[in-house]
């Protein structure tokens, strides 16, 4: 580059084109609202598809006539699949990709390391403990997501008290506190998985650590819709302070940023986000960490966009990965499975293209 | 310039910034700055000299509200800065740290724009006001042409400068810096130097750390000479920086010569003598 004109009299300098990579990031950021037809796309393809068949025209002929006048609807087999079964389960499905990846990128703004995942502080270590336990001793469904959720929880509120045990370098604190919860309850979850009984509990409970959305019915959809409502609101408002915050503690809180607060709310959404989904449909792996890189690809860091992005692009991909494992396989496969298998691959792409880039 | 007005700091700014026998340290350590008293005017550069470990970043983390302090006062207009949250101390005080990478690439007038932080509202809206200052503060330091690039992949000097011109967008009244010319280019040092000198002009009070005598002698209208946490010294740089002042300060036979420029008028150097070859004592 070269520096200095003598009559500027600072290093500013020539002016230097805006690059293709610049005038691409520039564009999205002025038109990211149109990739919203992406997951809304999808979400009609994914409802059309299935064990159950529905064409796109019987697909809005029952819709019409659900709300217009249910006696009509001839087939009452395609009405209960419809909206009993799958309706809840891909709009579940959006929400909590939406969630885990909006998590994932708050995390990653406020512990400045684009290789943090909404698990750093053992939610999902937690989560699966707690079902793990209630699987054993035969609970419910209901009753295995309230005890994953009460867990999730739980662990989350055990790293973050870590915090306090290093006041010089509080993100360091809670890095190392949810590496030491997450082994604490990765080793209880061995010693149920130890004691479990082989031929019932410890196929059920390896099931649940793969993660699925087969369970999903339609009291789910406000029990992921609400938190995720809520938690997206708090960090959208906090977007600038998340911005802030990635520059480093001393910076943020020189303009004017409390940073003890921002992290407390922070990790409150994110947790709120995270464990409402884990606790419903397991262990989802790589989405919250691959969805916003490529958001971050895509219209830059700023969270004012990136969030956004975050959400529709994260929505999209685990409706996609969903319908395959609906689809793809005679037997449906867990969805953790796939999200790893394709989220790795994915990840190195996207970040053999940054580390060019850089 | 048109916009200068906006760059001017709102609080301002004709109470000095007083600090009166501030006492601070690490957690259960020692002491580290040890009765610190000093007064920022409107208007000046004050530049503080020490060797390393001497307590000048604990200083500007005790003034800048990162350390609690033991004992003392820092006053601005009869407000105790002190007991301040961030959000109102950030409209007093604005650092300018040194230049680093941070995780993600920002853009230039993104990285501006966070100097705004402090005027946000709850639902952290930026109204119209919030990016004309940005603008202008990114103008006054003459890297508007940057601002679609993105900050990592700046010089230091550019990316120092956008530090200075995200300082400004705070329209704090007083600047703390420190060190913001250490790994900067000969030529750039100044360059930087000189913008900061610039704002004095505006009213605001600024306070730097520096490791450079050339330094305080190029901008600085006031030194204070720091020496285990305590303000030896404190008057114009001609005045404080002395052969024995320097000498003694570093512990290094340093040599202060007066030169008198055609057109610049008279001029200082600062000359580190080989001990070597000439002993000291």
């Amino acid at each position: 580059m070269k520096k200095t004109s003598e009559n500027s009299g600072t290093p500013g300098g020539q002016p230097l084109l805006l690059t293709r990579q610049q005038r691409r990031l520039r564009i999205f950021q002025q038109w990211w609202p149109i990739l919203i037809l992406i997951p809304l796309a999808l979400f009609v393809l994914s409802f059309t598809l299935g064990r159950y068949p529905i064409s796109l025209q019987d697909l809005f002929r029952t819709i019409y006539w659900r709300f217009k006048d249910p006696s009509q609807i001839a087939d009452q087999n395609m009405k209960t699949v419809l909206f009993n079964v799958r309706l809840p389960r891909v709009i579940v499905v959006l929400i909590v990709g939406a969630g885990i990846s909006i998590a994932g990128s708050a995390y990653q703004g406020m512990f400045r390391n684009p290789l943090v995942s909404p698990d750093i502080l053992g939610v999902t270590a937690g989560a699966s403990f707690g079902a793990a336990l209630a699987i054993i001793q035969s609970e419910t469904i209901s009753r295995i997501q309230v005890t994953a959720l009460v867990f999730a929880l739980l662990a989350v509120f055990l790293s973050a008290r870590f915090e306090r045990f290093m006041p010089s370098d509080p993100i360091l604190a809670l890095v190392l506190g949810g590496m030491l919860v997450k082994g604490l309850f990765n080793a209880g979850l061995s010693i149920i998985k130890f004691l479990a009984d082989p031929d019932q509990s410890l196929p059920a409970i390896t099931f649940w650590l793969m993660g699925s959305f087969n369970d999903v019915e339609r009291k789910h959809v406000l029990q992921v819709l609400i938190p995720l409502i809520f938690a997206a609101a708090i960090l959208f408002f906090n977007r600038q302070k998340l911005n802030v915050i990635s520059f480093g503690e001393e910076e943020a809180r020189s303009m004017g940023v409390n940073t003890r607060r921002v992290r407390f709310t922070t990790i409150l959404a994110c947790t709120i986000i995270t464990a409402s989904s884990v606790s419903i449909c397991g262990q989802i792996g790589w989405v919250g960490l691959v969805i916003p890189h490529l958001a971050r690809a895509l219209a830059g860091p700023n969270y004012r966009t990136l969030l956004p992005i975050s959400a529709i692009l994260g929505s999209a991909y685990l409706v996609i990965c969903d319908t395959i494992c609906r689809n793809a396989f005679p037997v449906e496969l867990p969805i953790g499975i796939l999200t790893s298998v394709m989220g790795i691959p994915f990840f190195a792409v996207i970040f053999k293209q940054r580390a060019g880039k850089a | 310039m048109k916009d200068s007005l906006m760059l001017r700091p709102r609080q301002i700014a004709s109470s000095p910034l007083n600090v009166r026998g501030l006492v601070s340290g690490y957690e259960k350590g020692p002491d580290i700055v040890r009765k610190v008293s000093l007064t920022i005017r409107p208007g000046s550069f004050v530049a503080i000299l020490g060797a390393n470990g001497c307590g000048k970043t604990t200083l500007l983390k005790t003034l800048l509200g990162l350390l609690p302090a033991r004992s003392g006062s820092v006053e601005c207009g009869g407000t105790d800065i002190l007991s301040l949250d961030e959000k109102k101390r950030a409209l007093h005080l604005a650092y300018i740290p040194q230049a680093h990478r941070p995780p993600f690439p920002y853009k230039v007038s993104d990285v501006v724009r966070m100097g705004r932080t402090p005027y946000l509202g709850r639902m952290g809206i930026e109204k119209q006001e919030d990016l004309a200052v940005a603008h202008a503060c990114l103008e006054q330091v003459h890297m508007e042409c940057f601002a679609e690039h993105p900050y990592t992949k700046l010089s230091g000097g550019q990316k120092q400068l956008v530090l200075i011109a995200r300082a400004l967008a705070q329209q704090a009244s007083f600047l703390i810096m420190d060190e913001p010319t250490t790994s900067l280019d000969y030529g750039n040092q100044f360059r930087v130097l000189n913008q900061i000198r610039k704002l004095c002009a505006y009213g605001m009070g600024i306070l730097m750390v520096t490791h450079d005598p050339a330094h305080c002698f190029h901008a600085a209208d006031e030194v204070m000479l720091m020496e285990k946490g305590e303000i030896v010294k404190d008057a114009s740089p001609a005045e404080v920086m002395t052969s024995d002042s320097l000498s003694g300060l570093y512990d290094l036979a340093v040599h202060v010569q007066g030169i008198s420029l055609p057109h610049h008028g008279e001029q200082h150097v600062c000359i580190p003598l080989n001990s070597e070859k000439q002993s000291s004592e």
